[in-house]
């Protein structure tokens, strides 16, 4: 079973609360990253995890609605914020079936790591320098007379 | 189907039978390797994709049990604080493991003498002394001469660089004036034997793609099979199989396709480590041996020992480049390795370093410890958090104890039906004492260093990377399971060459030391051909 275009909708507004943008606009929501469908395939690989995130994602809406008069990706921050509130305080289970694989996908995306300064590239094949470390901060320890246990 | 009856057959493709196949391949005998997993190609570990982080948390996890790959076996370890860790493909855990290559020390052959806890090893550190050297050579050891917690010894290569955050650590022991030095690391850092240098990717516990890291199955086999040596890889086997007269007769094992296959041999080695190598013993049950094979004693399974860890990650004001450099290997403090009669427990501990967390690793954790929050506060728990972490690892001698074990799954079976292995297994109040200790001596280490805050996680559940004790040896074999030289008391073509053998744990990754052994046993072997039998 997929998500609906719908869902899709809320859960990247959800994901927005979930890792939101920085005060200083340096770092950005989870949101933007076009994340949504990469988390909803993750979820589904995860037996139960789809149905409880589904039935979550319904609850934002129909909360939105209720007290808001619109679907929740619709809603200003505050009220965004508010619903959540409001559905986690009800099931924790949406967030945290969301929070893991959004902490995941969201670290691994080129445009984050090169807000963190790194540069947006797998370890391999290039690495990284090191330089050789100073001997002399084993002077102090070679001082010491032998340490293992002689019998 | 059934194969020609060959001259030695190894069970097992990891470290110990990778350094003992090697050997043996001097004699040009027929030897024939079996092992359960397959060749791995590093083009395709994780740290050639931006996916690095999370592939070690699924296909490439230390935990058979999360992988679930077609080469692994569940392991029931639910009645286990540890939980095992371990990889099935030709090279073993090693394709893993974190190159971590410290020797034991010579008490550590000798704890009931010094002591009075555990048993002392029918071997010493001098009897296996030109074995850890020539392993050295083969593996490719970097490190530093002049330890002073070591007797003399070479070091072929020169150390790992301790980065910016291992010199924090290091003008940390010294202000309290503590040991500490290099860690021996099973890493190429300069250009070794057809290897490639180390160039600090980070994540050597999800596989080498750079090839610097000395892996069984990149080391060892590639010249071990040019000697005629022959690996199947794909083969896992069920039993071993005896002759009327007690003797091991062979094997009987599934293809990679799921054919049942028998293949005799005139010597049978076990390699499979601590946890495979008595869960194949107790699945050889017959007449002869109706306990299992090679159990007279009733020792198979009994004594599991793992090294108990505990964490202690401080957080730093400046960034330290932790993700920058081999994970596990910088730096290693044996100031509290040996008893000391003003502790409450005996034995001791190494403290290791441990390098920072890449990005998704720092938010996992910070997700789970509230450090690192969902929506207000992310962004700043994150920046507090991410480069500005550096660990230490107490790695704790484990004293042997029959009531911790491994034992056959009544229901557990792998994918061809065979039985798995659960495991039994408390941490003793010895072991608990001693992490106690060193997660209070970590912490003053890391404020020394300049760490502001600690998070503790001990023990660490995640850490039953070394399996030791299962199958122990002995000159006595109402105590032990093999001789002196790796020789089942029981069959006497039956040997027994990995972590299993170990007598005592040490505090000390064992990789060094199983393939110090291996060597060992291969030699002996080699110099009793006339009368290996007798």
């Amino acid at each position: 079973m997929d998500l609906s275009h719908e869902e899709m909708r809320t859960l990247a507004a959800l994901l927005d609360e979930v890792i939101p943008s920085s005060a200083d606009g340096r770092m950005p929501g989870a949101g933007q990253l076009g994340l949504a469908e990469k988390i909803a395939r993750e979820v589904a690989a995860r037996p139960g995890a789809l149905d409880a995130v589904t039935s979550g994602l319904h609850a934002l809406d129909r909360i939105a609605r209720g007290e808001h008069g619109d679907v929740f990706a619709s809603l200003e921050p505050d009220a965004r914020k508010r619903v959540v509130e409001q559905v986690s305080a009800a099931d924790p289970v949406l967030l945290a079936s969301v929070a893991f694989p959004a902490y995941i996908a969201y670290y691994e995306h080129p445009k984050v790591l090169v807000s963190l300064g790194m540069e947006a590239r797998p370890p391999h094949p290039k690495g990284y320098e090191l330089e050789p470390f100073d001997e002399t901060l084993l002077d102090k320890v070679r001082s010491r007379k032998r340490l293992f246990r002689e019998f | 189907m059934a194969n020609e009856t060959v001259d030695v057959l190894i069970i097992g493709a990891g470290a110990s039978g990778a350094a003992f196949a090697w050997s043996l391949a001097d004699t040009r005998m027929r030897i024939v390797c079996l092992d359960q997993g397959g060749w791995t190609n590093p083009a395709t570990y994780p740290s050639t994709g931006m996916d690095w982080e999370s592939r070690a948390l699924s296909d490439m996890s230390v935990s058979p049990n999360t992988r679930g790959l077609p080469a692994d076996y569940p392991v029931n370890d639910s009645e286990s604080p540890i939980k095992a860790a371990m990889f099935n493909a030709v090279g073993g855990s090693t394709v893993l493991y974190a190159a971590h290559f410290p020797r034991l020390h010579p008490s550590d052959f000798r704890t009931k003498s010094l002591d009075g806890v555990g048993e002392d090893w029918p071997v010493d550190y001098a009897r296996l002394e030109p074995y850890y050297a020539e392993n050295d050579r083969m593996m490719g050891v970097a490190g530093l001469a002049g330890d002073p917690m070591y007797p003399p010894k070479d070091v072929p290569l020169p150390p790992v660089p301790l980065g910016k955050l291992g010199e924090r650590l290091a003008r940390g022991f010294n202000e309290l004036g503590w040991h500490w030095w290099p860690s021996d690391s099973a890493i190429a850092t300069v250009p070794y034997r057809g290897r490639d240098r180390c160039v600090n990717l980070g994540p050597c516990i999800s596989g080498c793609a750079q090839g610097a890291k000395a892996s069984a199955d990149i080391t060892y086999w590639p010249e071990t099979v040019r000697k005629g040596v022959e690996v199947r890889p794909g083969c896992r086997v069920r039993e071993i199989l005896v002759r009327e007269d007690g003797m091991a007769d062979g094997v009987v094992y599934y293809d990679a396709d799921g054919n049942e296959c028998r293949q005799k041999a005139e010597i049978v080695v076990v390699a499979c480590n601590g946890i495979g190598t008595p869960r194949l013993l107790l699945n050889s049950k017959s007449s002869a041996f109706p306990d299992g094979l090679a159990n007279r004693s009733g020792l198979v399974g009994k004594n599991l020992m793992f090294h108990p860890y505990g964490m202690c990650v401080g957080v730093f004001d400046e960034p330290l480049e932790g993700y920058k450099g081999p994970t596990g290997c910088s730096l290693m403090s044996q100031e509290f390795y040996e008893t000391d009669p003003d502790r409450d427990f005996v034995r001791g501990y190494s403290f290791e370093a441990v390098r920072g967390m890449g990005p998704v690793s720092t938010a996992l954790s910070g997700l789970g410890s509230g450090a690192v929050p969902i929506g207000e506060g992310h962004h700043e728990g994150f920046s507090q958090l991410f480069d500005h972490t550096a660990a230490l690892l107490a790695i704790c001698e484990d004293l042997a104890e029959e009531r911790n074990c491994v034992t056959l799954d009544p229901d557990l079976t792998d994918s061809n039906g065979i039985p798995a292995p659960k495991l039994d297994y408390r941490l003793s109040e010895n072991s608990q004492k001693m992490l106690a200790h060193g997660m209070e001596r970590a912490k003053e280490a890391l404020s020394a260093a300049g760490a502001r805050e600690f998070t503790v996680n001990s023990p660490l559940n995640v850490a039953g990377w070394h399996l030791m004790g299962t199958a122990r040896m002995g000159t006595d074999p109402q105590r032990s399971v093999v001789n002196e030289w790796g020789r089942s008391h029981d069959v006497r073509n039956l040997f027994i060459i990995d972590g299993s053998i170990f007598v005592t744990a040490g505090a000390v990754n064992p990789t060094s030391t199983i393939q110090a052994l291996s060597l060992y046993v291969a030699d002996r072997i080699k110099q009793n051909l006339g009368n290996l039998f007798d």
